[in-house]
């Protein structure tokens, strides 16, 4: 009468994300190749022409890989101490490094030659740009102050020191390369005109600087530090756009990518995130082993390199899978009608397309529960989607018959039921489920011979075993949890006492002390 | 008062089998003390067979004076015939024998006859009734009055069945009984008989079905037909007998034939176990009679036919009754891990909704099965959001609970699944309640647990960059002192909710999880197990009900305002007003208003007969706007008691004895040249007269009209003019 039901295994499934167009392009990434070098990686940044050398600046060199052999191409090393904030000038010739021995140096790329080394700054300097369209340098400085200097002339121009910690972040804009922006480690985000020589703006991000980026109109730029990165309207004079917060450790870098439509952010959390620039919503998020430091993409979004606090350069390239198109051949077959054809016959029988119906959903309707439980231990579902054989055994156990599915078994088929229980049981979503399988499991095989079988007792130790190190574990965490419960309830408690305090008359608890008893005054009037 | 005890539905339609008409284009089914007339083609009932006072023992449809009749009897001996076509009673009689068992219609050219057994000086005795004549004749039968069953063939012979014996007579001899065993374990559960030949079917309690030949001689010949594993419940013999039909708790028809027990037919997973099993005369459909209050009819290849269905009847009525602000329809159990919606106003059945979406496992010969079940069910003010929490208690292994929230899609007109949340309470769930809030967004639910916790749920909604979907999430979780939590109760305006802790009330803010005030009091010793907050005027009051006592707290002051000792089994609040009713242990109904500890109604004799109480609910009925009205009218309270039927604790109400409009149901040549409206034109036409002359009135109707709405003197006061301008006033 009612059609039968399919056994749900949705209740055991993984919670998955949703596929949108953004993961699976970024998925296209596929697993970076890692690339070992001295000291941490400081910088990362691509030549803006093909075909996209990248600068890895670290300890005391400046090595320029080649993105698709990822070998080093030329390696800059003309630094006494460290080299800090290599980046390449817009038609990818030159590029220029600060250092911690004070000196802004600029090289030709393909001779590695020194051209300038800029003088001035009393402290170590960590970035340095180019000025668009201007043959200039800006370059921040640990000195708290950032200079900007001429390169035909190797001479400064403009020095700003309104910040009072290190400025460690800055940019500059290839539309108005008048503004210059300075982030801080006092907190604070500047812009200055160099027309005017001013500074324009000054906003708090609240935390100190680790990176300021231009959106590419120049009204807006965002800066990050500390766990978030903050927007900011410069039209509107600094107002905050908005406040994101994603990343629960340090947010180091900041780029733009996908023709500015994407914003990526690199923190110390291990996290690579992926912005729609838009709503600044997350739409993908990328996982690597360690720390970033800094990280940068090509202009054609094909490769993307990240440096981590351990030296390594991560560098991944996108995977184009070409699809290659079959040719529509000719079915000519019994099985293909063909579709010229119109019946011409007064009555036609639609045919009907059954739900198609799965070996153990089959074998349920028929009761024949070991076959069941035979069709989901088969290793491709077992592997696959051990959800349903979870649910099977669920269902099994809903029916008191997972005991008569694992009599009369053999000795293959019992050891590969233990050891889809050791392989599943400590995953939550399926332990109160076998733990109750293998609670039937040790009654039915209690007294049979198969226990005996060198190959199931060894199965059986390491299920053993295993649960002895969850339960062990489980105690921990419940300790641990404890402990927590402790602290939370404390800070409560403080809380409340501390509203408490502001809303109760105080009360106390003194006691007239014997000098005050003995202080007795009686008035007689 | 006149508040009576109506009764709106439930009681079961299925312990007699269903009678079909000869032709098999009607199908009777008896229901208390009357019998339905169902059309089997549509399933919709055309006839109701009124006039029997007690419950009926049996029924059949049989020819009279060439007509097709219908013949009850009822337990306490009171016979009527109906002629089919015409609703009219032919005959009625009463038999002197009290305390009837069982009532058959023997089929036969002749006079109409009847077999009856009764209970007399301890033991079943077995007549055969004239039903127009006053005579009987008993039959050479008695047996021992614990369960049997009897069936008839035709005028030939009829079988009873008693534990461990068959016992076969002949009408041409009734005084002589041929006496057949089986040996124990096996008890005999049910009987049929070949309608022409000699040839008797017995179910038994092994799941066997016996075939017995040669009856009338010492020593039958029998064949068994095995294939259920539970006890046998019901048989039925086609009318040519060569095949024949069983049934039982295995929620599976069986099709045998008689002449080769390896042919068999099946028809599966059917909603409920199977109670009668009924073959048309012309062998054209089969009724099933299923134990969820439903009659299956079906061809014999199993195609569906249609359906009657009345109130279902379920194992257990946990989730009580939940009033839909919608279609004002109460939200009950229905079949195993279903819902139904039935409406109060037509006492109709709505529609089912099935919530766990699991097959249903019978049991099996020693062992007990549990499904899952529907324990909990809440839905929010605005009909939008239905929350339902199932529940599987298994004794050896872990169970099962799960929450699950549906949203109704107005595309499709039903509920559709949102959300589910597995295990959100350790043990089970004793309460859950939405938020009595209008608005969509931001929506609460609190379910209080078994775990000595309640979990504030909160709808939010998911944003990935492609889609937005609303989702429910868990929000906070809150509990007092290590104390069981029995109730909640959200204020009316949803910014209070009243949590209950063992013997206090507590109260928290839903949107961070405050504890604003507890309250207790130490005449309160046992646990409290109800709570609800008063409404409109009186939404400051807070009612909590235990084992021992009601009482009311004021939450503005936080005293107690007034307590009763009393034993509360049930505490519920009216939407309409601000009444509250409880009912006791011991079926005492009051209703009162949380302001007042004097009762506005009470009533001890009301329930009296009612057996337990189940579940109660305030439902507004039509009239709820008219606050004229007394309480009962406005919102009378549905009862459903331990027999499973439902009542209404409300106004006299007399429609449902009005008589339905007679359909003409004859197809005969002649009824059809009759036409069906009739003119005549001797007859001079009157003129329409209106209530009320135009012209006078007009006036006053227009000042009321056309006047701008903010120079318009106070309704109240134009009310009398206006009114008195419409009164009919004679020229």
């Amino acid at each position: 009468m009612g059609s039968f039901k399919k056994l749900n295994s949705k209740i055991y499934e993984k919670t998955t994300s949703v596929i949108t167009p953004d993961s699976i392009y970024w998925k296209q990434l596929g697993t970076p190749v890692l690339v070992k070098e001295f000291g941490t990686v400081d910088y990362i940044n691509f030549s803006p022409v093909e075909p996209y050398f990248f600068a890895v600046t670290c300890s005391v060199r400046v090595q320029v890989y080649n993105p698709i052999t990822k070998l080093v191409a030329k390696n800059l090393s003309r630094f006494r101490e460290n080299a800090y904030g290599a980046v390449f000038r817009s038609d990818g010739r030159l590029l220029c490094a600060g250092s911690e021995e004070t000196h802004v140096k600029l090289f030709d790329v393909s001779t590695k030659n020194l051209l300038r080394l800029f003088k001035g700054h009393s402290a170590p300097v960590h970035r340095t740009y180019f000025v668009e369209s201007r043959p200039q340098i800006v370059s921040f400085s640990d000195d708290k102050s950032f200079k900007i200097w001429d390169i035909p002339t190797e001479k400064n121009i403009l020095s700003y020191s309104d910040h009072s910690d290190y400025i460690r972040a800055g940019a500059t804009n290839s539309i108005i390369p008048d503004l210059v922006l300075s982030g801080s480690y006092d907190h604070f985000v500047n812009m200055y005109d160099t027309r005017t020589n001013q500074k324009v703006l000054s906003v708090n991000h609240g935390s100190p600087v680790e990176c300021v980026l231009f959106l590419p109109s120049a009204n807006v730029f965002l800066s990050a530090g500390g766990t978030e990165i903050k927007v900011w309207d410069v039209t509107a004079g600094g107002r905050l756009l908005k406040s994101i917060s994603q990343h629960h450790k340090t947010i180091t870098s900041l780029k733009l990518a996908c023709d500015n439509k994407r914003l990526l952010s690199g923190s110390l959390d291990r996290h690579v995130k992926v912005y729609d620039i838009s709503n600044f919503k997350v739409l993908h998020s990328l996982n690597y082993q360690n720390a970033i430091l800094s990280m940068d993409i090509s202009q054609n979004n094909d490769i993307l390199a990240v440096g981590l606090i351990d030296g390594v350069v991560a560098v991944s390239r996108r995977e184009e899978t070409v699809k290659v198109k079959k040719d529509d051949k000719k079915t000519i077959s019994w099985k293909h009608p063909s579709k010229s054809f119109q019946p011409t016959v007064d009555s036609v029988t639609p045919c009907l397309n059954h739900e198609k119906e799965t070996k153990h959903d089959k074998c349920l309707r028929k009761f024949e529960f070991s076959k069941a439980l035979d069709s989901v231990l088969l290793p491709y579902v077992a592997n696959k989607t051990p959800q349903v054989t979870v649910s099977l055994i669920h269902e099994l156990i809903k029916r008191r018959a997972l005991q008569k599915a694992f009599t009369g078994r053999e000795q293959k088929s019992v050891a590969q039921i233990l050891r889809f229980f050791i392989r599943n049981i400590t995953e939550p979503r399926f332990a109160k489920v076998l733990i109750d399988a293998a609670n039937i499991f040790v009654d039915t095989f209690e007294d049979s011979p198969l226990i005996m079988d060198p190959e199931i007792a060894k199965l059986l130790l390491s299920l053993t075993q295993l649960l002895k190190e969850e339960t062990a574990i489980a105690n921990d965490l419940s300790q641990l949890q404890g402990a927590m419960c402790m602290i939370l309830a404390g800070a409560a408690q403080q809380k409340t006492a501390a509203v408490g305090a502001n809303l109760r008359p105080v009360h106390h608890n003194l006691i007239p002390s014997i000098d005050a008893q003995k202080d007795l005054i009686i008035n007689i009037n | 008062m006149d508040i009576k005890v109506n009764f709106k539905a439930g009681g079961s339609f299925v312990e007699l089998p269903p009678q079909f008409s000869s032709n098999a284009e009607n199908v009777y089914i008896a229901w208390k003390n009357r019998i339905l007339g169902y059309s089997t083609k549509t399933g919709a009932q055309f006839a109701e067979f009124r006039g029997i006072k007690d419950r009926i023992v049996g029924f059949g449809v049989h020819y009279y004076d060439s007509y097709e009749c219908v013949t009850a009897c009822s337990c306490s001996g009171e016979i009527i015939t109906w002629k089919v076509v015409t609703f009219f009673k032919l005959l009625t009689k009463t038999i002197k024998e009290r305390n009837i068992k069982t009532f058959h219609v023997i089929q036969s050219e002749g006079a109409p006859r009847a077999l009856i057994s009764f209970k007399q000086d301890g033991k079943i005795v077995f007549q055969i009734i004239e039903l127009t004549l006053e005579i009987s004749h008993n039959c050479g039968l008695t047996i021992t009055p614990y369960h049997y069953q009897v069936d008839v063939s035709s005028d030939k012979y009829f079988a009873v069945v008693q534990k461990l014996s068959l016992n076969v007579v002949s009408f041409k001899d009734v005084l002589k009984a041929y006496t057949f065993c089986i040996d124990s374990p096996r008890e005999f559960t049910c009987v049929a008989c070949h309608p022409e030949n000699e040839i008797i079917l017995t179910g038994d309690s092994a799941g066997r079905v016996v075939v017995w030949q040669r009856i009338f001689t010492s020593k039958p010949s029998k064949a068994v037909f095995h294939w259920h594993t539970l006890p046998v419940k019901c048989l039925g013999f086609s009318t040519s007998g060569s095949y024949f039909y069983s049934g039982g708790d295995e929620s599976v028809l069986v099709r045998w034939q008689l002449d080769n027990h390896y042919e068999r037919k099946f028809l599966p997973r059917l909603a409920s176990t199977i109670a009668q099993i009924r073959v048309s005369p012309n062998n054209a459909l089969v009724a099933i009679a299923t134990n969820d209050n439903a009659v299956r009819i079906v061809d014999p290849r199993f195609e569906n036919v249609s359906l009657i269905q009345n109130l279902v009847i379920g194992d257990s009525y946990e989730t009580g009754i939940v009033v839909d602000p919608k279609t004002k329809a109460l939200i009950m159990n229905g079949n195993v891990g279903q819902i139904q919606f039935y409406s109060s106003c037509d006492n109709s059945l709505l529609y089912n909704v099935d919530v766990v979406g699991q097959n249903k496992v019978s049991s099996e010969r020693n062992c007990n099965i549990e499904n899952t079940q529907v324990s909990k069910i809440a839905i929010s003010k605005n009909g939008l959001w239905l929350a339902t929490v199932e529940s599987r208690r298994d004794p050896d292994y872990s169970s099962e609970l799960r929450l699950k929230l549906w949203k109704f899609d107005v595309t499709i007109q039903s509920f559709k699944l949102n959300t589910w949340m597995e295990d959100l309470h350790e043990n089970h769930i004793h309460a859950l309640a939405f938020q009595p809030l209008e608005t969509v967004d931001d929506l609460k639910l609190v379910t209080v647990g078994g775990d000595k916790k309640f979990n504030v749920l909160h709808l939010t909604e998911t944003e990935t960059a492609n889609s937005k979907s609303e989702i429910w999430m868990g929000l906070w979780v809150g509990f007092y002192h290590d104390l069981p939590c029995k109730d909640l109760s959200f204020s009316i305006d949803g910014s209070l909710v009243a949590v209950t802790f063992g013997n206090t009330v507590t109260t928290w803010l839903p949107d961070h999880g405050d504890l604003k005030c507890v309250l207790s009091h130490p005449m309160c010793k046992k646990d409290i197990t109800h709570v609800e907050f008063g409404t409109s005027n009186q939404c400051h009051l807070l009612v909590a009900a235990s084992s021992e006592r009601l009482c009311v707290w004021n939450l503005l002051t936080l005293t107690m305002v007034w307590t009763v000792p009393v034993n509360v089994s049930i505490l519920i609040a009216d939407t309409v007003t601000t009444n509250m009713a409880i009912i006791t242990k011991d079926n005492m109904v009051f209703v009162f208003a949380p302001i007042s500890p004097e009762p506005v109604f009470s009533s001890d004799k009301l329930l009296k007969k009612s057996g337990s109480i189940y579940a109660a609910a305030f439902v507004p009925s039509r009239q709820s706007n008219d606050t004229k009205l007394q309480w009962y009218r406005r919102s009378p309270i549905f009862v459903l008691d331990a027999k499973k039927e439902l009542f209404s604790l409300g106004a006299d109400e007399e429609n449902l004895d009005t008589p339905r409009e007679i359909q003409e149901i004859s197809k005969s040549l002649f009824s059809m040249t009759i036409p069906q409206s009739q003119t005549d034109k001797n007859k001079s036409t009157k003129s329409v007269e209106h209530f009320y002359l135009k012209d006078i009135g007009e006036k006053n109707m227009k000042k009321y009209l056309e006047a701008p709405i903010q120079t318009m003197i106070p309704i109240r006061i134009m009310c009398r003019t206006l009114l008195t301008s419409m009164v009919l006033q004679k020229p």
